[in-house]
């Protein structure tokens, strides 16, 4: 029974919700091509135990992989260990992340399989026996290009974010072993010896998926003390206007727009910010925008998602207060 | 020949074989630079330019005082020199006359009033110098020799003259001033024999200091006596606006890293500097504490040529290569000149308005900012954001380059492909297509050429920001891609005439397409306005109760020369008032934005638009009017910071006050 598989990456010792996602593509090809499975490679030393994990989600089969050699991702090790389980046990397809990880591991098992790979895919279009359809894209995201993969099995990995979780009845999976053969020469070629934690609390600002940010409109340095109590609850970043930075009121480093940091967040929520093009440029990929802004005339609510005219003193503290009880 | 003679004779010789030689020497260093065949046509304009600005001192008076003193001096040195020829000539050749003027009693006078008036001049340059100390003037030993000479020049003859009229009992009676003196020296018992031992001593000082002045010249500022008439000569014949065009395919270096890849007339250009600083006073990098100061660079890049490179390589040597474990020379854009200098300036013209030898600071500026963007990739990392954003989407912002088909429709008007026949294309730019603030500024716009029925079309996807920012930072690989780009899309439509609300695209479709294929008749809206208002098809009639001051924009004041269309268009709308700030009209002050610093950040001294609109709110006005988008977007954020002290101060562009009235 050919299978396809998904690789469970793993993050502080729990396997990353992206599984869920890549299993509703991996049922789609299970679908169409009958009569297969979807099972999940879990790679790692003691990791045994979250076979159990990708159970809950709905997934029957787990692969683990369990080993020292395998404590720290290396992409050596790694990459032997699965293309020897892939050319023993012939699955028709395998699904990553598009993450660091993914796309690294990827890539390095396509070139010893020779197997054809897309990386950084947004959507799974058709299943054929031997071929996979994905739209990936290209040219910085200017367009999206359709890419037909054929082989005996062929790679896709997908960023995270863009298919939907799909949650199974969840099942005590059948756990089988993969054989961990890494030659010792290739396992000592790299190896980890330290890891270092990026500070906790505070989020980066090109990387946070919710950015909360205050111009002019905040009136004061210690009044973005509101915009870090928010930021705190959605577990967001503090962005600045040019206006606000240049009033001495932020670091530069906090400055999004054309001459600061170009940021693509989730969700962008602007407070007291009047949205001149020159922030713009570097917030615009924002995915939704929300304007908080006392003027109604200005230009950020041409732009944004949702927007709020009223006082920020006031809306602020009131969407910190039901975003703490949402989340709660 | 007599012993008196040939003393002279052998001075005199000597003198001028020194002089010959030094000034060879700064002949050759010109020879360095590459040739400029920009600089010969129209001989009849030069000539006259000459005569005006050489001659009629006509950039002098901007600065008043120093205008007076320094016309004194010129004027009289132009007089006296005839003089000194005839005192030279009767040197050699006792009984030697120029025909038509030796002798004549207007000529006597003519030597004898200017002589005094010169003297007058040098009190003046002292007054000016040593006691008003205008902060522009640096305080150097050079100019007190130079005015010391000068004086030694006059007082030395005078004393001639008189000790002529006590000794000899020449006439006095077309020689007010020597007469006056000769009075004195019979009044405090000064005898004809001493009279005449006098008269030799101060001939002799005179003809020595004649001499000595003569070789100083190419050692001191005072060389611009020499240079600045070739300098006004050879001025830059290109509209002002326009920046030069190198042949990027044939180039083998880009920009200026070196002092020989200057052209000889930009060198040339170090000569004819006096120091005078009218340059830096106009300079808004300098006044608000950056680095920059367009006498500094000039002065540098001087002796820089004169010091270093010119007799290194005269020599032979490179003297911008590392001479065996010697320390490393400076190279010349980013060492002799530093890359915080070269990217603080705004390319806004106020030195090059000022500078009454026609120095072109902003060019030598540009060519060393192309040659650290173009050979050695080093710029500001805000400026690759621009580039970026240029190169992939043909604006600033890096915005979607389809919204440029978007935005006509949804401003309710045409594209050129949907009415081909319109009279005139509306340039829309970049800065009304994708920010909120100056959209307004073109729905008001359009609001006025509907109203007076005029027939245009916008241009859609296929032009692209003008490229003003990407030149102006030396990024001339990727301006001239844009030109080349926007002059084919134009001229496939067969676009003749186009009107536009940024002086940025202004100078550049007007004065610089040209050089790619592109002409154009370019008009501004604020001409645009006049015109339609002046011939009645525009009739603003509501009231606009605004106190206004009108901010002249760099682009189209300075570089264009346009400050009364806008002003006339104000005058028209009933209940507007006019008033004027400190600095404006040709003497306007910069908004920070020009010269690709719109998109750069500003991290050293004050502000530029906080400066101007401290200014702006002094003049007591509410409203500052704004013909740019970049003076626009600066007027915002400068407003905000002075927020306490601009309540009811807003910036509204021309285009919206006529709105407002119509």
């Amino acid at each position: 029974m050919s299978q396809v598989w998904i690789y469970a990456e793993l993050k502080d010792g729990a396997v990353k919700k992206v599984a869920s996602e890549l299993l509703g593509a991996a049922r789609a090809i299970v679908e169409q091509r009958g009569g297969a499975e979807v099972a999940a490679v879990l790679m790692g030393e003691g990791v045994g135990a979250l076979a159990e994990d990708l159970g809950r989600r709905g997934i029957g089969a787990v692969l683990v992989a369990d080993d020292p050699v395998l404590r720290d991702y290396r992409t050596e090790p790694y990459a032997a260990v699965l293309a020897d389980a892939v050319k023993a046990r012939k699955p028709s397809a395998v699904l990553f992340p598009a993450s660091l990880q993914g796309k690294d591991l990827s890539a390095r098992l396509a070139g010893k399989l020779s197997a054809p790979l897309a990386t950084d895919c947004m959507a799974l279009d058709e299943v054929a026996a031997d071929s996979l359809t994905v739209t990936r894209p290209v040219y910085s995201g200017k367009a999206r290009a359709k890419v037909r993969l054929t082989g005996p099995v062929q790679l896709v990995s997908f960023r995270p974010n863009v298919l939907p979780p799909v949650e199974g009845a969840g099942t005590t999976p059948r756990v089988e072993t993969l054989p961990v053969a890494v030659d010792p020469a290739v396992a000592a070629r790299v190896v980890v010896k330290e890891r270092l934690e990026e500070a906790r609390g505070k989020v980066e600002l090109t990387e946070a998926s919710i950015i909360v940010s205050g111009g002019r409109g905040m009136r004061g340095p210690e009044n973005f003390a509101l915009l870090e109590e928010l930021a705190s609850v959605l577990h967001a970043a503090v962005g600045a206007s040019r206006a606000a930075v240049d009033a001495g009121w932020r670091d530069h480093a906090s400055q999004v727009g054309q001459t600061g940091k170009t940021v693509s967040p989730n969700l962008s929520i602007a407070c007291g910010i009047s949205g001149s093009i020159q922030h713009m440029a570097g917030m615009g990929s924002s995915k939704y925008i929300v304007a908080i802004n006392k003027d109604p005339e200005a230009p950020i609510f041409k732009v944004a998602d949702y927007g709020i005219v009223g006082d920020l003193f006031e809306v602020v503290p009131k969407l910190t207060e039901a975003a703490r009880k949402a989340l709660a | 020949m007599t012993t008196r003679a040939i003393i002279l004779f052998v001075l005199t010789a000597v003198a001028v074989a020194v002089f010959a030689r030094n000034a060879g020497r700064l002949v050759a260093y010109l020879r360095l630079g590459r040739p400029d065949p920009e600089r010969y046509d129209d001989p009849r304009a030069r000539v006259n330019d000459v005569g005006v600005f050489v001659l009629g001192q006509a950039r002098m008076f901007r600065f008043t005082a120093s205008g007076v003193m320094h016309a004194l001096i010129f004027w009289g040195f132009i007089v006296l020199t005839v003089g000194t020829v005839e005192l030279f000539g009767a040197g050699f050749w006792p009984g030697f006359t120029i025909p038509l003027v030796s002798g004549r009693s207007w000529f006597v006078f003519s030597q004898d009033l200017f002589a005094g008036l010169v003297l007058v001049g040098v009190a003046l340059a002292v007054a000016i110098r040593y006691v008003r100390r205008p902060e522009r003037i640096s305080q150097t030993w050079d100019a007190a020799v130079i005015l010391s000479l000068i004086t030694l020049l006059m007082v030395s003859l005078l004393a001639f003259e008189a000790y002529a009229i006590v000794g000899e009992g020449r006439p006095g009676s077309w020689r007010p001033i020597a007469s006056a003196v000769a009075s004195f020296m019979r009044g405090n018992g000064v005898t004809p024999d001493e009279a005449r031992f006098g008269a030799e001593a101060s001939w002799w000082l005179h003809m020595a200091t004649v001499l000595v002045f003569l070789n100083y010249l190419p050692f001191s500022k005072h060389l611009h006596i020499i240079a600045a008439a070739p300098n006004v000569y050879f001025r830059s014949s290109r509209p002002r606006g326009a920046l030069s065009t190198p042949n990027l395919e044939e180039a083998e270096t880009f920009g200026v890293g070196r002092i020989q890849d200057f052209t000889w007339k930009q060198l040339l250009d170090t000569y004819a500097c006096t120091e005078c600083g009218r340059c830096q006073s106009a300079c808004p990098a300098w006044a608000t504490h950056k680095p920059l100061t367009p006498k500094g660079l000039i002065v540098d890049l001087r002796q820089h040529l004169t010091q270093e490179a010119g007799p290194a390589l005269l020599a032979g040597r490179d003297p911008y290569a590392t001479n065996g474990g010697g320390h490393a020379p400076l190279p010349l854009a980013g060492g002799v000149i530093s890359e915080e200098v070269l990217w603080a300036c705004t390319t806004c013209g106020g030195c090059v308005q000022e500078c009454p030898v026609f120095i072109e600071h902003i060019d030598k500026i540009v060519d060393m900012r192309r040659y650290l963007v173009l050979t050695e990739s080093r710029f500001p990392a805000e400026a690759q954001t621009l580039f970026t954003n240029l190169e992939r989407q043909g604006n600033p912002w890096g915005q979607a380059r389809q919204a440029r088909a978007e935005w006509a429709a949804s401003m309710g008007v045409k594209t050129v492909d949907e009415d081909p026949d319109a009279d005139v294309i509306y340039w829309v730019g970049c800065a009304a297509i994708y920010d909120g603030r100056n959209r307004k500024i073109a729905e008001a716009l359009i609001k006025g050429l509907k109203a007076a029925g005029v027939r245009f079309a916008v241009t859609g996807p296929e032009t692209t920001c003008s490229g003003d920012p990407a030149r102006r930072l030396g990024n001339e690989y990727l301006f001239q891609q844009l030109a080349q780009e926007n002059v084919a899309a134009l001229n496939e439509r067969k676009v003749r005439r186009i009107i536009t609300a940024c002086p940025h695209c202004f100078n550049t479709l007007k004065n610089e397409y040209p050089a790619f294929g592109g002409r154009f008749e370019v008009q501004h809206h604020t001409q645009v306005l006049d015109e339609l208002i002046a011939r009645g098809r525009l009739l603003p009639t509501k009231p606009v109760t605004e106190k206004v001051t009108y901010h002249d924009s760099c682009y189209i004041g300075r570089h264009n020369g346009i400050y009364d269309a806008p002003r006339r268009v104000m005058r028209r709308l009933p209940g507007l008032e006019l008033v004027e700030m400190d600095r404006s009209g040709s003497r306007s002050f910069c908004c920070g934005a020009g010269g690709g610093r719109m998109f750069l950040e500003e991290k050293t001294g004050k502000r530029i638009n906080v400066e101007r609109i401290e200014e702006a709110i002094a003049s007591g006005a509410d409203t500052v009017c704004s013909n740019c988008p970049f003076c626009m977007t600066m007027f915002v954020d400068g407003l905000k910071v002075k927020e306490e002290a601009a309540v009811g101060v807003k910036p509204l562009d021309l285009a919206e006050l006529v709105a407002r009235s119509i």
